[in-house]
């Protein structure tokens, strides 16, 4: 569909180029042909003027021979005398015959003659005819004759009231080729001139191409030229293009530009289709690229939630007389997997141990590095070690520069019996401890992270009596990135202050509310426990 | 934006680093590479400058720890120089105040050189 598309559009616009370019080459090349027939005739038009100055300048000496006779009443020398310089062979002369005549009645006597033998007889009756018929006629008689030595035109000129009539013939060449000089103004025209109205080979005189080849042909123009009692007809056709090289060109220049413009228009129509096409196409594998990326992100989430879930204890044991509840949020940080727990382990009827930490950084080595360490110490807390002895003795066994990451965490052991709890710390925040309507640090000591290298830790013992609330928790739950980790303390201990008195799961609850965690990457833990009330 | 700036100290005896901006899980890792690349195979001694530092998260106190180890591993010293009221403030908090050698009037050279 999207590429039928794409081809009627390049189609549609190879038609449309195609027609201007043929519309264009058309009207240019009519203006170029119009403009060459005009040419043609102001050009033939001047040829005509030219051949009417010569057609008088070569009858003048017959009309000038005439007058003398009519002057001098027929005196043969005065004829031969003024004639004879212009009759002869050469090419100079205008005439190989010439003589007079004079009518006496019906009948014409010559009286006189100058040259070769004509071509018509002088005894012939077609030739007194000829004469005759001169007299009928205002202006001189042309006619052509054909001799042994070719094709001359033969003139008879006579005046009204006058008696006398001169004839002459003139020679034109045998084979009636007269070339134009390259140098005339009418190098650019072939001619062909014919006696008479009839463009035949017996009536043509002259031309400068092959007789065989006429009559002219293509671009032709015909003028009369006036003659006698008849008239010459000058046939034309123009050799080269008379307007120029360039704008007997130009049609076919239009033509080959408007083709390859219409070529690289479609071609380039084509191009953009096609880019268009493909970044369609690119942007609708964007699209599935990101929705498999969504995909596995959201499956990868989803695994990470197990995985969390899973290493977390699913209930806490039930151990008479304590009450425990805890909460665990995970940070806004996407699918990597967190790194803190919480942990309570029985130890005999009166005595428990509970563990809250956090493996720095996230991701699937940090959640299985929470692991060994949640259950190192739960293993060493349930053969009853004291929780700076289970410190140190895990403390051996984790390194941050093998395992990529330290771990805090504060590990306490209760006894129920005599209501106290024993508290020690690596590098973990310091509980609260909710009694009587107030909240406050315990003020156990802090040795360093596992994993630091340093193996000695200390503890400190407090009294936990039935109605209070001891709270542990990660950092998450305090540390915000723009303000200083006490503001988050002191905001904990505010809300843990208002909630002292609550059961255990009130205070958890109302805890994580009040310190709106929605904002931060981290995960938060919290665990609260605390005698059961009597 | 965080930046490290390595060099050594005026008499030549110690390499330095001056850290400044935020050093979180991003830039944990950086910040070890850098610190163990400020020091060299050679000098006995690095001092890094955190009076730029603005905000430590477990993942760069990780990374102090890190450099410290390594450092100290090699038989050489680490000191943390002119720390914030908010960096003491989280190294007393995760107990790692004692660990490390804090030198709290310290003059940077690198601190002097940028004017």
């Amino acid at each position: 569909m999207k590429r039928s598309t794409s081809w009627r559009l390049a189609a549609a616009i190879a038609v449309v180029g195609i027609l201007l370019t043929a519309i264009s080459t058309w009207t240019t090349a009519t203006i170029n042909h119009n403009n060459e027939r005009r040419l043609l005739q102001v050009q033939t038009k001047q040829v005509a003027a030219v051949l009417t100055a010569a057609i008088l300048l070569i009858e003048r000496p017959l009309a000038t021979a005439l007058d003398i006779e009519r002057t001098n009443g027929g005196d043969p020398a005065a004829f031969v005398g003024h004639l004879g310089p212009y009759i002869g062979p050469g090419k100079d002369k205008l005439f190989v015959s010439a003589s007079l005549w004079k009518r006496t009645g019906k009948s014409v006597r010559r009286i006189s003659s100058v040259g070769i033998a004509p071509a018509m007889s002088p005894r012939s009756a077609a030739t007194r005819a000829f004469l005759v018929h001169a007299f009928s006629k205002p202006t001189y008689s042309v006619r052509a004759a054909r001799s042994a030595a070719g094709v001359r035109i033969v003139y008879a000129e006579t005046s009204p009231g006058s008696d006398y009539v001169v004839y002459a013939e003139r020679a034109i060449p045998a084979n009636r080729r007269s070339p134009v000089d390259k140098d005339s103004a009418f190098a650019d025209l072939h001619y062909a001139i014919y006696l008479g109205p009839r463009k035949d080979d017996a009536a043509l005189t002259t031309t400068d191409v092959a007789p065989a080849s006429l009559p002219l042909s293509g671009n032709t123009y015909e003028v009369a030229v006036p003659f006698g009692d008849t008239a010459l007809t000058l046939t034309t056709s123009p050799s080269r293009h008379l307007g120029g090289s360039f704008s007997a060109r130009l049609p076919w220049i239009i033509l080959v530009g408007g083709l390859l413009l219409t070529l690289l228009a479609t071609r380039i129509a084509q191009q953009l289709d096609t880019g268009r096409r493909t970044a369609e196409s690119d942007a609708a594998t964007i699209t599935d690229l990101y929705e498999r990326v969504d995909a596995l992100y959201m499956g990868q989430r989803e695994i990470s939630a197990r995985l969390q879930r899973s290493l977390l204890p699913q209930s806490h044991p039930d151990i008479p007389g304590l009450e425990i509840a805890s909460d665990y949020v995970a940070g806004a940080r996407g699918v990597e997997i967190g790194g803190d727990w919480y942990s309570v382990v029985a130890l005999d009827t009166d005595r428990y141990a509970f563990v809250v930490g956090d493996v720095s950084g996230s991701g699937v080595d940090a959640a299985a590095l929470m692991a060994r360490v949640r259950f190192t110490l739960d293993a060493y807390l349930s053969e009853g070690h004291p929780p700076e002895v289970a410190l140190e003795k895990c403390s051996h066994q984790f390194d941050i520069s093998t395992d990529g990451h330290m771990t805090t965490v504060l590990v306490g052991t209760g006894d129920l019996a005599r209501g106290q709890v024993r508290l020690a710390s690596a590098g973990h925040p310091r509980p609260l401890l909710l009694s009587a309507g107030q909240a406050q640090f315990v003020p156990a000591p802090v040795g360093p992270p596992l994993g630091v290298g340093v193996n000695s830790y200390t503890a400190t013992t407090t009294d936990l009596p039935a109605g209070s609330v001891l709270v542990a928790f990660t950092d998450g739950l305090v540390e915000r990135r723009t303000e200083d980790i006490d503001a988050g303390m002191d905001r904990l201990a505010a809300a843990a202050a208002a909630a002292a008195g609550d059961r255990v799961d009130e205070v958890v609850r109302r805890l994580i509310t009040a310190m709106d965690h929605s904002a931060s990457e981290d995960d938060v833990a919290v665990l609260a426990l605390g005698p059961t009330r009597a | 934006m965080t930046e490290f700036l390595a060099g050594s100290t005026p008499d030549g005896a110690r390499a330095e680093l001056l850290v400044s901006g935020e050093v979180d899980i991003a830039v944990a890792d950086a910040l070890h590479d850098a610190a163990l690349a400020a020091l060299g195979p050679d000098l006995p001694g690095l001092v890094v400058d955190l009076s730029g530092l603005t905000f430590l998260d477990s993942t760069g106190i990780g990374a102090l720890v890190r450099i410290r180890n390594d450092v100290i591993a090699g038989g050489r010293t680490l000191t943390l120089a002119n720390p914030t009221a908010r960096i003491v403030r989280i190294l007393d908090v995760t107990g790692l105040s004692t660990v490390f050698d804090i030198d709290p009037e310290y003059v940077s050279s690198a601190r002097t050189d940028r004017g």
